[in-house]
């Protein structure tokens, strides 16, 4: 009854997800559940299934078994159209590899995400997203010629422009020192707050263990 | 951002690369677009000047030789036939219409054309400057001949023997321009015309029975000598009723020293001629196409190949597969539709220099300002063709496994 009650207004819901690949399993998540706006840590070493869990929330790969709904949509159950327009409009991605679209401006690949997802473009918006994200004069320049770090506010600000329900970032830090990787998930935790998004990050950095509020530990996989 | 301007991001990536796979197309369609511009322009040009002719009568020889110098005034003639003979001819109760015409001289290149009102009055030209002849060497001269010589009404000149360059000029019997036609686009611009007696006069004088009026002679001359020697070279003829499209020409050449050929059988047994020439190379522009086909293939293969983390990303974005496949076939369009106008402008471009530096071309009247309608089917050619080179690299861009690609960096 306490589960029904959870998974109704959950922003994230998993439930029974089970994953193989070639009859191996790869991810085994019984029931978590994240509510609307919070804050919280897939956890688990490298092989621990947080790529592939990270992929099921965002409807890029379908379950084995069990169930994956996203504002209270199940992704499994919806048609592929209906689904990469649902990604589109209502979950941003932060992938590891930032992958910036190498041949457009940093404000072509935000204007990229919003007519992709099938949004009026919003020169206004983009705008104050790269001025949030100190990408200020930076809107003309070309993802070869941006540093590390800005090339990940860059994918950032891609990830909220369409103002999405939920925000998941794959391994944010993992590259980082300890001055920069605290400044990276400030920023992240304050973008989603500042939007409503529910902020959901994949990581085997322990440093992050504490920051968050709500935790999925992965076991390691042999 | 639309999909448009993201294929042109795309193109502007590699515009070396872009810009040989245009050129490839726009050189093969330059090539096509001009060959059809000028078999187009040719065969206009070959029916503008035989329209109204059924037959075209004249010394015997090769019939084609007869229609090329009878009509078009660009071969030797196959010789005279005597005055009398196409006089009765004339008066065939099948005959509407008779235009005699006597060649043999040329005045600064230009055919100097022995005949009667009615020749310039076919044609629909009338003099734009001065009047038509009235006397012998009396002349009233084509728009390009005026042109090119620069002669005008009350100049003199001299023709000389031979229908091209001056190997004998006949010093003693000048002409007078009493007239300049204007321009009608065939080939009567390219002509000095005059009465028939002009002709008659100046061959007449010490050399009768050698060779008359004609560049080449044959054996019509014994028919020549006896009684009225006078000669003419072809006889232009329209036709009372169709039914003698069928026994004219038998009769005529069946019979006696003249030879009736038909311009239309003549003008598609030559455009056969010249077709072969012409599809060699269109053969050769459709191989241009086929290898820029071929360029816009790899190129747009290798890009999806460098891009399946750009089209991944596309897909976690919210781009449907779909659109990701619209986005490549878009690309190879652009590309083909670069090198269309391109080629079209280029196909147009050479054959309005061709008509402009070409002697014959100019002749012929070629010109870049006008459009065939064959080159509508060169441009969807152009574009299927440029679909089908990206269709594969599309279907890969479908078939883009989202989470398999971004898991592999």
């Amino acid at each position: 009854m306490a589960l029904a009650s959870a998974a109704e207004g959950a922003s994230v819901a998993i439930s029974g997800l089970r994953f193989d690949i070639g009859g191996r399993r790869i991810l085994d998540v019984a029931d978590w559940f994240v509510a609307p706006g919070r804050q919280a840590l897939l956890l688990g070493p490298s092989g621990s299934g947080k790529t592939t869990l990270l992929n099921l929330l965002a409807g890029l790969s379908r379950p084995t078994a069990g169930a994956v709904a996203v504002g209270g949509r199940d992704l499994a159950g919806m048609p592929a159209a209906a689904r990469d327009r649902f990604r589109g409009r209502e979950i941003g991605i932060v992938f590891q590899s930032l992958h910036l679209v190498g041949a457009l401006s940093v404000a072509g690949n935000l204007r990229l995400a919003r007519y992709l997802a099938r949004l009026p473009a919003a020169e206004a918006d983009i705008e104050r997203l790269l001025d949030a994200l100190d990408l200020a004069g930076r809107a003309a320049a070309r993802p070869a010629d941006l540093s590390q770090g800005e090339a990940q506010r860059v994918a950032i600000a891609r990830a909220l422009v369409n103002a999405p329900s939920l925000l998941l970032a794959d391994e944010p830090t993992s590259a980082l020192d300890d001055a920069n990787c605290e400044r990276v998930v400030a920023l992240l935790r304050r973008q989603a707050a500042a939007r409503g998004a529910t902020l959901v990050i994949a990581t085997h950095d322990v440093r992050l263990k504490d920051v968050f509020p709500q935790r999925l530990d992965l076991p390691a996989r042999p | 951002m639309n999909l448009f301007l993201l294929s042109l991001a795309y193109l502007r990536v590699r515009p070396l690369n872009a810009l040989l796979n245009v050129l490839l197309l726009a050189v093969g369609v330059a090539t096509i677009t001009a060959l059809i511009l000028f078999s187009a322009q040719m065969r206009e040009r070959l029916a503008r000047d035989a329209r109204g002719i059924d037959l075209v009568v004249g010394a015997k020889g090769s019939p084609m030789q007869l229609i090329l110098s009878g009509i078009y005034h660009v071969d030797v003639p196959t010789g005279n036939i005597p005055l009398a003979e196409a006089e009765a001819l004339a008066g065939h109760p099948m005959v509407a219409a008779v235009i005699p015409l006597a060649l043999g001289d040329n005045a600064a290149g230009f055919r100097i054309v022995g005949t009667v009102p009615d020749y310039p009055a076919h044609y629909a030209a009338a003099p734009a400057a001065g009047r038509l002849w009235r006397a012998p060497f009396e002349a009233t001269i084509g728009a390009e001949v005026a042109r090119a010589t620069g002669w005008r009404v009350g100049d003199a000149f001299v023709g000389s023997h031979g229908l091209a360059g001056a190997d004998f000029a006949h010093d003693d019997h000048p002409y007078r321009v009493v007239g300049v036609l204007a321009r009608t686009g065939t080939v009567i611009d390219r002509l000095v015309l005059t009465a028939i007696e002009s002709v008659w006069r100046v061959h007449d004088t010490g050399r009768r029975e050698t060779e008359a009026v004609a560049e080449t002679d044959h054996d019509q001359d014994d028919a020549a000598d006896e009684g009225d020697s006078r000669e003419i070279t072809v006889l232009l003829v329209r036709y009372r009723t169709p039914l003698a499209a069928v026994r004219l020409p038998r009769e005529i050449n069946g019979r006696g020293p003249l030879q009736a050929a038909a311009p239309a059988l003549e003008t598609a047994r030559l455009l056969t001629l010249v077709g072969a020439g012409l599809d060699t190379l269109r053969g050769f522009g459709l191989l241009l196409i086929a290898s820029a086909a071929l360029g816009v293939f790899i190129a747009l293969y290798n890009a999806t190949q460098q891009r399946r983390y750009d089209l991944a990303m596309m897909r976690c974005l919210g781009a449907s597969p779909a659109r990701l496949m619209g986005q490549i076939l878009l690309e190879a369009q652009l590309l083909a539709a670069a090198g269309t106008v391109l080629g079209l402008a280029a196909g147009h471009g050479v054959t309005e220099l061709l008509g402009r530096l070409l002697p014959e071309a100019g002749a012929m009247g070629l010109t870049g300002w006008t459009w065939a309608p064959e080159e509508f089917l060169t441009v969807l050619l152009v574009q299927a063709v440029g679909a089908v080179a990206a269709l594969l690299p599309a279907v890969r861009a479908y078939r883009t496994d989202i989470a398999k690609t971004l898991a592999t960096r």
